[in-house]
This record gives structure tokens, C-alpha cells and sequence, in this order.
């Protein structure tokens, strides 16, 4: 007797470019770029060129662009979300849905001043935990690996900052916490081509890997300083192990993502990168919709996790 | 419903130049959708004879204290600092003026300035100039984003420390006969560190590395004591601003504040010091009376809500997990084969 614990509705398999949960998602990967690009790293990092002032104005359009790249995209990510949240339900997924809709109306309640930082992370966390554990039931074999350390990231780094806030601890359970969140980010980097394992790869997924690799550990040797500190305020990685690990982490994951787009898995590649952007730090709704909506993407798109249709599906 | 299940180019022409628009339209009215949601301090009012920059009148005890984590600045030169782990803040305000106050564990009290190694006990807050959707550099903040800072200084608040003769009382020191400005260049510049009876408090603007000045004007207060091997600190401004680069304080407004501290024991100066990432802090205009903790008002709705919230979830979420393995062994026991994406 075998019984399958797949989605019982449509699913937005495939990635379709013309399925709205698909081509709004590739729309927020697009602009999340630019605004990571621009604002994130690239005006945080021109404040440390000397005589900043005799650029003004060119320096004044960048940061006005990367403005504005945010201020779209969290348009977007909002839409994305609610799309995603139709797609689940279609989907039957109603738990996922809801863990969807909860992250949505509590950044919404932050935003009016309801409901704080505390709060927002304690939904987060059920949500993450929530879409989790349908990624993790709906999928079988070694993808189970990745997507358990992807998710146990933000988990772990975000219940350990309620729970140090919440008990008024000082930082060495913190640092611990934060420290075993960081490691299961990188292994959760250094997992990712398992999502796509068993594929022929091609030469750009080679590109990807030696670009992002080579191209991080350059930064890291080169200026560690800036590069750690970009690191922190964008990703909640505070640079403590060792640089190889995240150079090769960084290199996994990019491969991971060129590889889903060659195989056509559009909602794979922008959950992943989603995923990257948003990072484990969570440091506003924002960054936490990003992330929210990478896991709720792999969720509606569970058919892409695998080398074919259906292939990392579970089966009892 | 068929734009939405199968929008054509037109209706993603349509939705994306909707979303320019509005994301236009929020970054003129400077309206962020999304909040920071880090620590987060609220600043109640509260109303009195009590002298809040004294750091022990109980009036504290009513605010929240929140616990922020220093790590060393290892941004610019030069780099260091981190031998405080972390302070504990509480805001409040009064009368107009906001009031911040610091605590951190310090072996020493480092408040003498007149040896040469001698370094002072130190702590400031750090704002943005302006609020708004834009959170400048954290250092320094940058060239389009300022930041204003108070800096309180041990050896301000005592003055400019004893002696040369009272310090080392072998040696022979010459001094200048006179005391005139003209023969103390730094004093005769307006140093505040010089000046003795500048106040224990600066306030300082800076746009970027290297830029940090004394912004003039707007008096910013700040007392502090050492008790129990920890200083514990006060810095106060009104609410009001008084200059260019000086942050206005509104009600129910999210600002990004982060602290510094220097240890004058470990030799921390300039930019060798404990820092913090930023935290929130909100100024609400709800009077709270003493002793009476948190306003009720805002623990009860949050924490039903947010119980609520996490019961929905979680029971949505078991309620699914039941539906589905159900479906799927009734769907199997019907159909006797299997769908067509399962592996067997």
C-alpha cells in the first residue's frame, strides 16, 4: 500500500514564466539585486572612500536609484507574497498559507507600531517552522539534508535573540545561538547542490561557482574588515569561521542557483536567491519577507526540488 | 481572474508600472513599509520633580531597559575597542526633552585626563539627523545621511583632572605665567576637551569618516556615576532641534539609535570602542505612572494576539499535515495506482 504525501491542487511546477507566482518572483529577484547591489553594499561601502564630498552627485543618484529599487521591491514582495498565498491554498496547503498570511499582518502590525521586533521574530519563526516542515514532509532523500539546514538557519539565529532578549541574558548564549545559526548557513550553502543533484551540469553553473567563490575570498583576503561588516548588517554572518567556508559556501549556492535555472527551475533559483538576500540576521520585515518568501516559493513549487518531476517527492 | 491565472504582457505592463508608482509615491512621502526589527526601546513620558539625569532616582525603574551587545568597531582606523560586552539602555521623556540612560559593568572609573596615558571612561548615542526611511551608515553615518551624537566624557564631568604638582609631587614642573587664553591655543579655540566646565556632553554632527564636529549649538546634558564597579549615565536634549544635523524627536516615530562606549583602562580613543549595531527606539506619548511597569494598554492586546496568531498556525498546520495523509491513502485505496509524480 503505498500512500503519497504530495499536494493534492495545482502546483506552479516547473516554474512557468507566465504563472504569476513564477514571473513575480523573478521580477523581485531582479530588483532585490539591484537594491542589494546599490544600497545594501554599494553606498555602505563608498562611505569609506576619502573625499566622499567630490562626489556628490553622482554618489546622490546611486543611493537615490538603490532607494528606489527597495521601495519596489518590497511592493513586489508584498504582491509576491500574496500570490504565493493564493497558490498554497490552492494548493491545499492551508498551514503554509496561513504561516504566510501570519508573517504578512504582523510586518503589517510593526509598521503601525503594534507589535515589535520581538514579536515579528516569534511569528517568523513558527512560519519558517511551519513551511519547513511541508518542504521537509513533501520531499524524501538527501534534499531533505539541505532544506533542514536552510531552514534550521534563521530558526536557530532568531530564537536565539528572542530568547537572550526575553531572559535579559548577556551575550555568551547569544554569541553560541548566533554562532550555530552561521555554521548551519554555511553548510546549508555547502548542501544546496543537493537540491539539484543527479543533473548534468553545464559550463555557467561552473561559471557561477568560480565566480562567487574566487570573487568572496578575494573580498575577504583583500579588505576583511568591510567585507565582514557587509556581511553582518546584510546576511547576520559575522565572518567567524574560517574564509575558505564561506567562499566555498557562496560558490555552492551560486552554482546551485545557475544549475535550476539551466534545468528551467525558475521558483528554485529565485527561492534560493531569495533565501541569500534575506539572509539569517532578519533585521527588518523586509529581509524577513525575503526569506519568507524563498521557503513559501519552495513550498508551491515542491516539484522543482530534484533532479525531474516529482523525483524527491515522498513516497511511504 | 484571467489576468491574474494568466496575465498577458499588457497586464504585466499594467502591474509593474502600478508598483513604480506606488514605490515612488512612498519614497516621496518617505513612508518605509517595512521596520527594523531589532532591540526595540520605548521612551514613555513621565511627569515630575524628579531630576532624571540623576541616574539613580527610582522614576528609572518604570522604563524599559533593553540589553544591546557592543562588539569592537572594526570598520576605519583605528580599529579595536570590545572589552564591553554590552550595556543595558532605558529611555524616557519629560517635559520636552528626551532622556537616555546608559549602564555598563567597568572595573575601573577612568575620570583623570592630565598624564599622557591616561584615557577617559566614555559612552555615546548616535542618531540619524534626520528620520526618515533612509538609516545612514552606521559610523559616522555618510555624505546624503548625517548622524548626530552625544558624547559623555568621565573626565568632562570632573573637570580637567588635578594637577601636574599634585600628580607627580617629586617632579619640578615649569608652567606658563600666564594664564591667558593666547598661551592655551586648544582652550583659546573653544576645545571642549580643554575647556574646563565645557560640561561632561557633547554634541557632535558628522556626515562620513573624518567629518565629526562640534555642531555648536543645541545644549545636550549628561551626568553620570560609578558605583558597584559600573557607570551608569544620563545624556538629555529637548525633543526640539536647534541646529542643522540635529535630529528632530517626534512622537510615535521609529529611530535608529546605536551606542559607543570607550574604556579608558583598556585605552580606548577615537575609533578604538565598543559599538553597537542600531537599535529602535520610539518615543510614545503615553504617561506611565510610577511603579506602575509597562502600560497595560499595550502588553494585554499584543500578547493575546500574538498567542493567537502562533495557535492559528500551529493548528492550521497540524489540521493540513492530517487532511492531506488522508486524502492521499483515500485517493491511493480508490484509484489502487499511484499519482503520477510518486516514486514507488
Amino acid at each position: 500500500v503505498t500512500g503519497v504525501l504530495e499536494q493534492d491542487g495545482p502546483s506552479v511546477a516547473a516554474g512557468h514564466a507566465t504563472d504569476p507566482v513564477t514571473w513575480l518572483g523573478g521580477v523581485l529577484a531582479v530588483v532585490a539585486v539591484i537594491e542589494l547591489t546599490v544600497l545594501r553594499i554599494g553606498t555602505r561601502t563608498a562611505v569609506h572612500i576619502p573625499d566622499i564630498e567630490a562626489l556628490e552627485t553622482p554618489y546622490l543618484g546611486i543611493s537615490t536609484l538603490g532607494r528606489t529599487a527597495y521601495f519596489v521591491a518590497v511592493v513586489v514582495l508584498v504582491a509576491l507574497l500574496g500570490a504565493v498565498t493564493v497558490s498554497l491554498v490552492a494548493q491545499r496547503a492551508a498551514g503554509a498559507a496561513a504561516a504566510v498570511t501570519g508573517v504578512l499582518l504582523v510586518a503589517l502590525a510593526a509598521r503601525i507600531g503594534v507589535a515589535g521586533g520581538e514579536v515579528v521574530a516569534a511569528v517568523t519563526i513558527v512560519a519558517i517552522g511551519a513551511l519547513s516542515i511541508r518542504l521537509i514532509s513533501h520531499t524524501a532523500g538527501i534534499q531533505r539534508l539541505a532544506l533542514a539546514a536552510m531552514s534550521a538557519a534563521p530558526i536557530v539565529a532568531l530564537s536565539t535573540l528572542v530568547v537572550a532578549d526575553s531572559l535579559g541574558t548577556g551575550s555568551r548564549l547569544e554569541l553560541s545561538g548566533l554562532t550555530v545559526g552561521e555554521a548551519l548557513a554555511v553548510a546549508a550553502g555547502l548542501l544546496s547542490p543537493l537540491l539539484v543533484a543527479g543533473s548534468k551540469t553545464t559550463r555557467s553553473s561552473w561559471i557561477a561557482l568560480c565566480v562567487a567563490g574566487f570573487g568572496l575570498l578575494v573580498m575577504l583576503v583583500g579588505a576583511g574588515s568591510t567585507t565582514r561588516i557587509l556581511m553582518l548588517w546584510n546576511f547576520g554572518l559575522s565572518g567567524y569561521l574560517p574564509d575558505p567556508f564561506y567562499a566555498l559556501a557562496a560558490a555552492t549556492m551560486a552554482f546551485t542557483i545557475a544549475r535550476s535555472l539551466a534545468m528551467g527551475h525558475r521558483n528554485l533559483a529565485v527561492a534560493l536567491a531569495l533565501l541569500l538576500m534575506g539572509g539569517i540576521g532578519l533585521h527588518s520585515t523586509y529581509q524577513t519577507g525575503l526569506v519568507v518568501a524563498g521557503f513559501a516559493l519552495l513550498a508551491a513549487s515542491i516539484d522543482e526540488i530534484g533532479t525531474r518531476t516529482g523525483a524527491a517527492t515522498r513516497s511511504v | 481572474m484571467s489576468a491574474l491565472t494568466h496575465p498577458t504582457r499588457r497586464h504585466k505592463s499594467l502591474f509593474l508600472g502600478a508598483v513604480v508608482v506606488i514605490a515612488l509615491a512612498l519614497q516621496v512621502l518617505g513612508a518605509n513599509p517595512a521596520v527594523s526589527q531589532g532591540e526595540a526601546l520605548t521612551a514613555y513620558s513621565v511627569f515630575g520633580d524628579d531630576d532624571l539625569l540623576d541616574p539613580s532616582v527610582p522614576v528609572w525603574d518604570v522604563a524599559d531597559e533593553i540589553d544591546v551587545e557592543l562588539t569592537a568597531q572594526q570598520v576605519s582606523y583605528p580599529f579595536g575597542g570590545g572589552s564591553v560586552p554590552s550595556v543595558q539602555v532605558r529611555a524616557l521623556q519629560s517635559d520636552g526633552v528626551l532622556y537616555m540612560r546608559v549602564r555598563w559593568a567597568d572595573e575601573t572609573a577612568d575620570t583623570a585626563g592630565s598624564a599622557v596615558d591616561d584615557y577617559t571612561d566614555a559612552m555615546a548615542v548616535e542618531f540619524p539627523s534626520v528620520v526618515g526611511s533612509s538609516v545612514p551608515a552606521l559610523c559616522m553615518g555618510q555624505a546624503d545621511s548625517g548622524v548626530n551624537i552625544w558624547q559623555w566624557r568621565a573626565t568632562n564631568q570632573d573637570g580637567l583632572g588635578d594637577s601636574a604638582n599634585e600628580l607627580f609631587t617629586d617632579a619640578q614642573v615649569d608652567e606658563y605665567p600666564s594664564t591667558d587664553d593666547l598661551y592655551f591655543p586648544a582652550r583659546d579655540l573653544g576645545n571642549p576637551v580643554a575647556v574646563s566646565g565645557a560640561g561632561s556632553t557633547e554634541n557632535l554632527v558628522a556626515q562620513g569618516f573624518g567629518t565629526l564636529e562640534d555642531a555648536q549649538t543645541g545644549a545636550v546634558h549628561g551626568r553620570g556615576s560609578w558605583e558597584n564597579e559600573a557607570w551608569t549615565v544620563v545624556v538629555a536634549r529637548d525633543l526640539v532641534a536647534e541646529g542643522d544635523g540635529q535630529i528632530e524627536f517626534q512622537a510615535d516615530t521609529a529611530i535608529d539609535t546605536a551606542i559607543a562606549v570607550w574604556n579608558g583602562d583598556r585605552h580606548d580613543r577615537n575609533g578604538q570602542k565598543s559599538v553597537s549595531q542600531f537599535v529602535q527606539l520610539r518615543l510614545d506619548d503615553e504617561i506611565v505612572e510610577f511603579n506602575s511597569g509597562v502600560p497595560m494598554s499595550t502588553v494585554v492586546p499584543l500578547t493575546v494576539a500574538v498567542a493567537v496568531l502562533v495557535a492559528l498556525v500551529i493548528g492550521f498546520t497540524l489540521l493540513l499535515d492530517k487532511r492531506q495523509a488522508a486524502a492521499g491513502a483515500t485517493e491511493t485505496a480508490e484509484t489502487g495506482e499511484p499519482p503520477p509524480n510518486e516514486v514507488s
